[in-house]
């Protein structure tokens, strides 16, 4: 190879994946100071697993995750379908814009906007009750939306729609047309945009820190609330969990969205 | 008098202000080879998708097997259609997409592996049937389509561009095997094709179509033969199209003037008045070209212009003394690489009198 494309290459993943290959390390430090190497040890992994605190919070991130997942999935599938099967309706320009719109929005503006929202509401009509984990979901939901229906319109648009006249031709009517033939064949980008929208709501912070209330704190704000009060190798420990999950999630996802049975 | 199995009944289908299908009145006979045969456009997918019910007529009824099905949507209706693309599930095995119409009307397990087994023997698919439709060649995939669609035994089937997928040669290999398996299952077939020659060597009668109507219906040797207009002749295979004037009749004997060619020419078998306004339309390979003058009535000199060879013959391009270009087909009867005529030689064209056919508008 070029040695000056390998200098530059080498450079950029190290920029890349140096901080997070330290923490990977030190998270098998046997010192409690984070900076002074000691030896190896998965102390830290056994602190961990005592730790209500975290293991509380990481459930509940996880529950938010898989509800806020699946119905993104549904709503995300419903919005691409839409847009791609009705290609001529008033206002589709404007409605793929607001669909989109998610992807870019500063999670700042989303979150501040949810939180007045659900302020609104709560004097309004006395729901919410009180901020947790529903807001938090909803809240999730809303930006996992975007994902998702991007991931599925990809995958409708290069869909042949003679599949499903011919399933309806050979005597399906249209609901078993779509579950034996359009149903398994956007499969895979339903599962991708599902550990997509996993995956962006267990990463979430700032959204869930707007619009979550007292007693509803996902591991994120967990985390960071652990760090302003001082670096622990505990957290290390479950930074690099949390890696190991998302970069599963991560890897699946693209994975599903390629396999992709050609006819 | 039998019910026709097709019976489109003055159909109009429309899109917005583009009218698909206009008016057409069309019967299909019980076991015809029909081809619907026009250009890109011309309403013959959608006469197609109105027979399979993914299209609601605008106006008029569809009738199958003198029912009328105009209300009965797709899944219900008893044709089935091999699509342009195959449609294939990729998602299914060769042996589960070919049993899925009869999955469908739920029959049991056993008579359905049966019937596939005995659908893939038909398209000689046999052992085939674990395979998935993405390790299959385009041929392959092709019959298994046409398994799918038939194993129904439905009464009609549907071909939309059967064999526009496939390689040339494959594609006049499947011909026959077409018309072998209709000959094997006494299904009507109706195919849609843009290509004439595919149409003439499948079907036993043609329907052909522009912008929405269809113009003539015939075997293919009428609608080569006997074109009822400038359209249909221009439209299958080349033509001569000489614009005359008709200035005698004498029963079936008509003679026309062509001005630009500064001759008469006469007609055996046409009906036409005195004075109509119309063309004599010659198939190439009924000129023959000589350097001789021949003693044929209807005869014009030319120059050669261009000699296409085409291995089994050749074509002679020949510009008449009014500048007008007449095309001939001659066949290469002899090995001899030297032709009787050259480039700007001074030859005669010549045709018997009842070579043309005249078309009106």
């Amino acid at each position: 190879m070029n040695v000056r494309r390998f200098t530059a290459l080498s450079f950029g993943l190290a920029f890349l994946y140096l901080p997070i290959v330290a923490l990977v390390v030190y998270s098998f430090n046997a010192s409690p100071r984070v900076t002074v190497w000691q030896g190896f040890s998965t102390r830290w992994y056994e602190a961990l697993l005592h730790n209500e605190e975290l293991i509380t919070a990481a459930f509940l991130s996880l529950r938010i995750a898989a509800i806020n997942a699946t119905i993104a999935v549904v709503l995300g599938t419903l919005a691409a379908y839409t847009l791609v099967r009705y290609p001529r309706f008033r206002g589709r320009t404007l409605f793929t814009g607001m669909v989109a719109a998610p992807l870019v929005m500063p999670e700042v503006i989303t979150g501040l906007s949810l939180l007045l929202l659900f302020v609104a509401t709560q004097s309004l009509i006395g729901w919410p009750e009180s901020r947790g984990v529903a807001t938090i979901t909803i809240a999730h939901i809303t930006f996992s939306l975007a994902f998702v229906a991007v991931v599925v319109q990809a995958r409708l648009v290069s869909f042949d729609e003679s599949l499903e006249e011919a399933a309806q031709d050979l005597g399906a009517p249209p609901w078993r047309v779509f579950f034996l033939v359009t149903l398994p064949i956007i499969a895979p980008a339903l599962v991708s945009g599902w550990l997509l929208a996993f995956t962006l709501s267990l990463d979430d912070l700032v959204i869930a820190s707007f619009v979550s209330g007292p007693g509803a704190s996902t591991l994120p704000m967990v985390v960071f609330s652990m760090v302003r009060r001082g670096l622990s190798p505990e957290i290390n420990a479950l930074a690099t969990l949390f890696i190991g999950a998302v970069t599963l999630g991560i890897v699946g996802a693209v994975l599903l969205g390629r396999r992709s049975p050609r006819s | 008098m039998t019910e026709p199995v097709v019976h489109f009944d003055r159909v109009t289908k429309r899109f917005g202000d583009v009218v698909a299908v206009d008016d057409v009145d069309l019967e299909i006979e019980e076991g015809e080879f029909f081809a619907l045969l026009g250009g890109s456009g011309c309403g013959k997918t959608t006469l197609l998708r109105l027979l399979a019910g993914f299209e609601r007529p605008t106006s008029g009824r569809v009738l199958i097997g003198g029912e009328d099905v105009t209300d009965v949507p797709a899944h219900r209706r008893p044709v089935n259609m091999m699509f342009q693309s195959y449609a294939l599930f990729p998602h299914m095995s060769v042996e589960k997409n070919v049993a899925f119409g009869l999955k469908q009307d739920g029959l049991p397990k056993a008579e359905i592996a049966t019937r596939v087994e005995e659908a893939l023997r038909l398209v000689e698919l046999t052992g085939l049937g674990g395979r998935r439709p993405d390790q299959l060649s385009g041929g392959q995939r092709q019959r298994v389509a046409l398994a799918r669609a038939l194993i129904k035994r439905p009464r009609v089937l549907l071909l939309d561009e059967p064999l526009a997928a496939l390689d040339k040669r494959l594609r006049e290999q499947t011909q026959f095997e077409l018309m072998r398996i209709q000959d094997e299952v006494g299904i009507t077939f109706i195919v849609v094709t843009h290509d004439q020659e595919e149409a003439m060597s499948l079907a036993t009668r043609i329907g052909v179509m522009r912008a929405g109507r269809i113009v003539q219906t015939g075997t293919p040797r009428e609608i080569y033969e006997t074109p009822q207009n400038r359209f249909v002749a221009d439209f299958i295979g080349s033509v001569n199209l000489l614009d005359g004037r008709v200035v005698a009749v004498d029963g079936t004997r008509v003679t026309l003037a062509v001005d630009r060619l500064g001759i008469n020419v006469i007609v055996d078998e046409a009906s036409a008045e005195v004075d109509t306004v119309c063309a004599l339309a010659l198939r190439p390979e009924k000129i023959v070209v000589s350097i001789d003058e021949p003693t044929a009535p209807n005869r014009v000199e030319g120059i050669v212009k261009e000699i296409g060879y085409l291995g089994a013959s050749c074509i002679v391009r020949v510009r008449t003394g009014s500048g007008d270009v007449l095309q001939a087909v001659q066949p290469n009867r002899q090995r001899d690489l030297s032709l009787a005529f050259e480039w700007d030689q001074r030859v005669w064209l010549s045709w018997s009198e009842a070579s043309g056919v005249l078309v009106f508008e």
